[in-house]
């Protein structure tokens, strides 16, 4: 009866597990690579605005950096454990290898409510962070970016700690900057036009047309919204549904991308967009479409509506949008779904990005960014597509295959199993 | 209607106040005379000759006719009564009492020199019976005594300015009790010239006024930044005037029933749009609005009942804003027809229904009007105050444990502060709370932009209307309070503005009244007024005030504008009485007592509680469960809208990691009335809840209450023998079920306990969630 409490840890074992037995891992690499390489626990005394100091504390996590320095985001939260940024700091060692970016995979975080803290205190936080955790930060070892309740403000602050620490300025050490101080272009709509460059590839494998084709998108924050800016521009997909946590709007005629931000930055919620017929979020996954993008909930496709899931290729910008028991009937049924950690990793690839022109010191044009993303992501959709093929397993599988065994090489050849 | 000409009672008060000096008399009058002769009113001879006249026609009247002549001492005391009484009318009818007053003062200072004797301050009249004006000098005579003397009349100065109060403010006697220390003559003065009609001058006014005054006396050292709105008062008596110049019916229609005074109230509204106003009142406020000029004007309900101690009446007489851009006419028709609207409103619905719940209704309750200039600036074609807000001295709710309720609480916005003052789906004031002005619940520059205010009110200037614009369409390098409001979200960073030049994109700013909260002067004059006013009226307090700002200074230099004060509403006396939490309670009663982080507030009626087993959720074997559980919470929230519920369940509702609380959206949640998380340890499963935090603002703009029950802690209960024993009717909702949704117990508290229900009550200390018998709907 007194059963052990979900572990997203186990859990990001349990799906390299079933990777590895696909690849007939080396046990040794495998063991390897179920652990992180390192792990530094930090306490934090910060000077409150009331002249009270208060004790903090925090973690940074490098899983694995056989194939390049680590690289992952820093989340304020007061639930914050260490086995969650164990498991966050896995996933993006498998984002990085399966967008064949040369970084390995890291995460920290500080236990603390941020809304409890001023701009001041969340200043000084941030620098006590750094004042830690920065003697195992660099461009050539690990470089964190904003994650949960982080923001570029404080990616600039701790940009600014680590300068003092070593002496001179050193960009690279952190991306999610401001552009004002060394951020790149192009980072604004990257997860969306990672995850549409992901979708052209998966229409040509498919043979689909995507001009007017249909699409629905549940989600209209970021990632959601620029979906469905960049669809409309890129392919000329007819949207024809988009939800926000207030509910969706449908029209088979489809919706006109300026119209609904409008009315969404007006009303706060794309629901109640004059002409359209108000659906729920539910419904909106249950569409009669070609493309499916769920951009906002966890487990938004679960066993109870997988098999109602009528879209021909559904586009995960969102986290873990799929449970595996979805992925299953999906991938029975010949839904094709491109799986997150490849189809949201336009973030990462123009953060790493963001690192090369810091250390170069010279700035690409936002078009340059979007040709490089635009070839990163097709070969990293081709590979995973392919190894799904090869082994005959579904797309998220696919992705682990060509994710571990690239980290697997070079663990290898660095000799280290 | 018949009017007593206003001289008639000054002849009254003349010969009342020379009756006090019966040995002085002769000299007062003779004196009297002399003025009206000095001043030209009259001649000598024409007075003596009137006298004459006078006199012969009182012999007539008085049947002495032809050779029935009186003697000469007969003659002679006629004829200086006569004297007497034509001295006092032409007096009367001609100059001012202040000039008997000082006739009198004068010839009391001879006496005292010529005589040596200590003055006399004994009160002569009773001021209960006394005409107004006489209290009023009375106690003018007390204030100008100096020092020394002025202690040994003080108990006569309260008695006079009580009943000065009393006859021209406010009867209720927790008002009386703290303004008899702080109103003056001269404030009544200001009130008598202000005042249209007679009568008292309502609720509203008599809370600004007493607010002002205690500020002017008690923090000196930010009084010059107060501001008291050019104010005019309707005494409460034009409202029976109206009543009965218009012939209206439907005058006691407190005693009807609910449905007939639901249903006759457009009616009224009808008849009162119609009605005309008496004429000298009509002339009155014609005069205002030539001396106003085309300054916007609100008219603001003041009833007799409204803004006292224990009842707000908040919300339910109506105000209205009249632009006042129009000729004279039609603005005094928009002026009329918003003073009709609001005496329309005392037998609005809503008023009477609070009436009846509150036992007041065999209360006299009348409608006086507050009329004041706007409190703004004009801004391209709109006129609105730069920053208007409503302010607690006591915070209603905190969402971390740093913030200090006592050191107050308060909704900003931009503009009119209807929109702080009232509650909007999808706008968002600022909130603040005063003891760390620069926390806010959101975090990330999104959820800034978001939970921000979207829409301004204003007065369209050029339209002579109300009007409601985006924001993005008034602010701008041009409009001057700017950098003091906005921070610029460039899709990054939410930070402060560092130039205004003029390529500022207003698309770019966001109102969040940063400037002025961290710079200057604003949250400590703010501290100070909430605490001042707080310490006089002996509970906290809620203001409604304004501030504009002077164009061309690095720091935010303000004038701060009051426009209402009163007493914190779940503080009052009445509402203690409805809020107080029972002590008695049987335990199976109890359901449950938070004391972290509780709002102020009351839950009644509930009739069902979702609640989600914290073991059986927890037990779910995968992340798609967790969210399966707040998918089924939204069919609920859909399911049992209309009905009154509330959710139980453990940890953070909200939270994106499901591990530590219901993945719920606020979609999900928006029908229930209170957010209850369970912050158990139990089996290992540690939730700390998050007090709403994850749509804070918006359970406050709906009125949800989030709360947190600790069962764990001795101070804490839940009942989990209720909720264990208590069948779970989630069948009666949905005919199929879930791994997910059997964690789901649907509680319907009468299938359970027969004729009762659950009642939250939230006293910002403790929060008591208890189960109680329901009144039969008729007496609800």
């Amino acid at each position: 009866m007194n059963k052990k409490a979900f572990n997203p840890f186990e859990m990001a074992q349990r799906q390299l597990d079933d990777a590895a037995a696909v690849l007939q891992l080396d046990p040794a690499v495998h063991e390897l690579l179920r652990w992180p390489l390192r792990e530094l626990h930090v306490t934090l005394p910060v000077k409150m605005d009331d002249g009270t100091t208060r004790i903090f504390h925090g973690f940074r996590v490098q899983y694995n950096d056989a194939r390049g320095p680590n690289k992952g985001g820093i989340r304020f939260h007061s639930g914050e454990t260490v086995d969650l940024v164990r498991a966050l700091a896995a996933w993006m060692t498998w984002k990085c290898a399966v967008v064949d970016i040369p970084l390995g995979g890291g995460k920290g975080g500080i236990i603390c409510d941020p809304k409890s803290l001023s701009a001041g205190e969340l200043e000084r936080l941030s620098r006590a962070y750094i004042r830690q955790v920065g003697r195992i930060l660099g461009l050539e070892k690990d470089v964190p970016a904003p994650d949960v309740y982080t923001t570029p403000q404080i990616m600039a602050w701790m940009m600014d700690e680590y300068a003092f620490m070593q002496g001179y300025n050193e960009y690279g050490m952190i991306t999610g900057k401001p552009l004002a101080l060394g951020g790149s272009a192009g980072r604004g709509d990257a997860t969306a036009r990672g995850g549409m460059y992901c979708l052209r590839e998966a229409a040509k494998a498919l043979n689909l047309e995507l001009k007017g084709a249909t699409a629905a998108i549940q989600g209209y924050g970021n990632a959601g919204s620029f979906a469905h800016k960049l669809g409309v521009e890129l392919f000329g997909l007819k949207v024809v549904a988009v939800s926000d946590s207030r509910g969706g709007i449908y029209n088979p005629d489809g919706l006109d991308f300026a119209k609904v931000s409008a009315h969404k930055a007006k009303t706060g919620s794309v629901i109640d967009f004059p002409g359209s017929k108000c659906i729920s979020n539910e419904d909106l996954l249950e569409l009669d479409v070609t493309v499916l993008i769920p951009a906002a909930l966890e487990n938004a496709i679960n066993e109870d509506n997988a098999d109602r899931v009528r879209a021909r290729i559904i586009v995960e910008l969102a986290n873990g949008p799929t449970t595996p028991e979805a992925d299953q009937i999906l991938h029975d049924k010949g839904s094709y779904v491109i799986p997150d950690f490849l189809c949201n990793a336009g973030g990462v690839t123009v953060s790493y990005f963001e690192m090369v022109q810091n250390a170069y010191d010279y700035y690409w044009e936002e078009c340059v960014v979007h040709e490089r993303l635009e070839k990163k992501m097709t070969s990293a959709f081709w590979a995973v597509h392919n190894a799904a093929q090869q082994h005959r397993v579904h797309n998220r599988l696919g992705a682990y295959l060509v994710a571990v065994n690239r980290v697997a090489e070079a663990v290898r050849l660095r000799g280290w199993a | 209607m018949t009017h007593t000409p206003p001289e008639s009672s000054k002849i009254l008060d003349i010969y009342l106040l020379i009756a006090q000096y019966p040995m002085l008399a002769s000299d007062i009058r003779r004196r009297m005379r002399a003025e009206l002769f000095r001043r030209g009113i009259i001649t000598h001879q024409r007075f003596e000759a009137e006298v004459n006249e006078k006199a012969v026609l009182s012999q007539e009247r008085e049947g002495l006719i032809g050779d029935q002549k009186e003697d000469a001492e007969q003659w002679e005391l006629r004829w200086s009564r006569v004297r007497r009484t034509l001295t006092d009318f032409y007096f009367a009818y001609n100059l001012p009492i202040e000039i008997l007053y000082h006739i009198l003062d004068d010839l009391l200072m001879h006496q005292a020199d010529g005589r040596s004797v200590q003055p006399d301050h004994s009160l002569p009249f009773n001021p209960e019976l006394a005409p107004l004006e006489m209290v009023l000098r009375q106690a003018e005579k007390y204030e100008a005594l100096p020092d020394e003397e002025r202690d040994a009349v003080d108990h006569h100065l309260q008695e006079l300015r009580v009943v000065l109060l009393k006859s021209m403010v406010s009867d209720q006697l927790a008002f009386i009790h703290i303004a008899k220390r702080w109103f003056t003559t001269t404030d009544f003065n200001m009130i008598l010239e202000r005042r249209i009609g007679t009568g008292k001058i309502g609720g509203k006014a008599a809370g600004l006024l007493l607010a002002y005054k205690i500020l002017q006396n008690m923090a000196p050292e930010i009084f010059e930044k107060i501001v008291l709105p050019r104010s005019y008062f309707i005494g409460a008596d034009v409202f029976y005037d109206f009543l009965a110049a218009n012939k209206l019916e439907f005058l006691n229609q407190k005693y009807k029933t609910a449905e007939q005074i639901r249903l006759e109230y457009p009616k009224i509204q009808e008849q009162y749009t119609c009605a005309r106003f008496p004429e000298e009142v009509a002339q009155q406020l014609r005069e205002i609005l030539r001396d106003v000029g085309k300054t916007p004007l609100i008219v603001r309900s003041s009833s007799l009942l409204e803004d006292n101690f224990g009842m707000s009446f908040a919300g339910k007489y109506v105000s209205v804003f009249c632009p006042n851009q129009g000729t004279l006419k039609e603005n005094l028709r928009d002026l009329t027809l918003a003073i009709r609207r609001s005496y329309a409103s005392v037998f609005g619905p809503d008023a009477l229904m609070y009436r009846r719940r509150m036992g007041l209704l065999d209360y006299d309750e009348r409608m006086a009007i507050l009329l004041q200039e706007v409190q703004g600036h004009r801004h391209r074609q709109y006129y609105f105050p730069a920053v208007a807000g409503v302010a607690y001295s006591y915070s209603p709710i905190v969402w971390n444990t740093r913030l200090k309720r006592e050191e107050g609480f308060m909704r900003l916005v931009m503009g009119l502060g209807t929109r702080a003052v009232d509650r909007m789906a999808g706008d968002y004031p600022r909130l603040v709370n005063l003891s760390h002005p620069q926390l806010r619940p959101e975090v990330m520059p999104k959820a800034i932009r978001y939970y921000s205010q979207h829409f301004v009110d204003a007065l369209d200037l050029e339209q002579n209307t109300l009007t409601t614009v985006p924001v993005e369409s008034i602010l701008g390098p041009d409009y001057y309070p700017l950098r003091w409001l906005v921070s610029v979200d460039d899709g990054e960073t939410v930070r402060p503005p560092l130039t205004l030049g003029l390529s500022i994109d207003p698309a770019q700013l966001i109102l969040t009244f940063d400037g002025l909260l961290q710079r200057g002067t604003f949250v400590p004059l703010l501290k100070t007024v909430l605490t001042r006013l707080e310490q006089q009226y002996e509970r906290p307090v809620d203001i409604e005030f304004a501030v504009s700002f002077t164009p061309g200074s690095s720091k935010p230099t303000l004038a701060f504008h009051l426009l209402q004060c009163r007493p914190q509403n779940q503080w009052s006396a009445e509402d203690r009485k409805t809020q107080s939490l029972p002590t008695d309670l049987p335990a199976q009663d109890k359901i449950l007592l938070c004391t972290r982080m509780v709002p102020q507030g009351r839950v009644s009626q509930v009739e069902y509680i979702v609640y989600v087993d914290s073991e059986a959720y927890h037990q779910l074997d995968t992340p798609a469960d967790y969210t399966e559980v707040a998918r089924w919470i939204g069919h609920l929230n859909k399911s049992l809208e209309g009905r009154t519920f509330i959710l139980v369940g453990p940890g953070r509702w909200g939270s994106s990691d499901a591990m530590q609380g219901v993945p719920v959206t606020y979609a999900d949640i928006f029908n229930t009335r209170a957010l209850v998380e369970v912050a158990s340890n139990q089996r290992g499963f540690s939730s700390e809840p998050s007090y709403g935090t994850h749509f804070f603002q918006d359970l406050v703009e709906a009125q949800i209450y989030p709360l947190a029950v600790y069962p764990e802690e001795p101070r804490d209960h839940f009942n989990w023998d209720f909720i264990r024993q208590s069948k779970n009717q989630m069948s009666k909702f949905f005919s199929q079920q879930t791994k997910a949704s059997r964690c789901i117990k649907v509680i319907h508290i009468p299938a359970e306990r027969p004729g009762h229900h659950l009642e939250i009550i939230m006293d910002g200390q403790s929060g008591l969630g208890y189960l109680t018998r329901s009144k039969p709907t008729h007496l609800q």
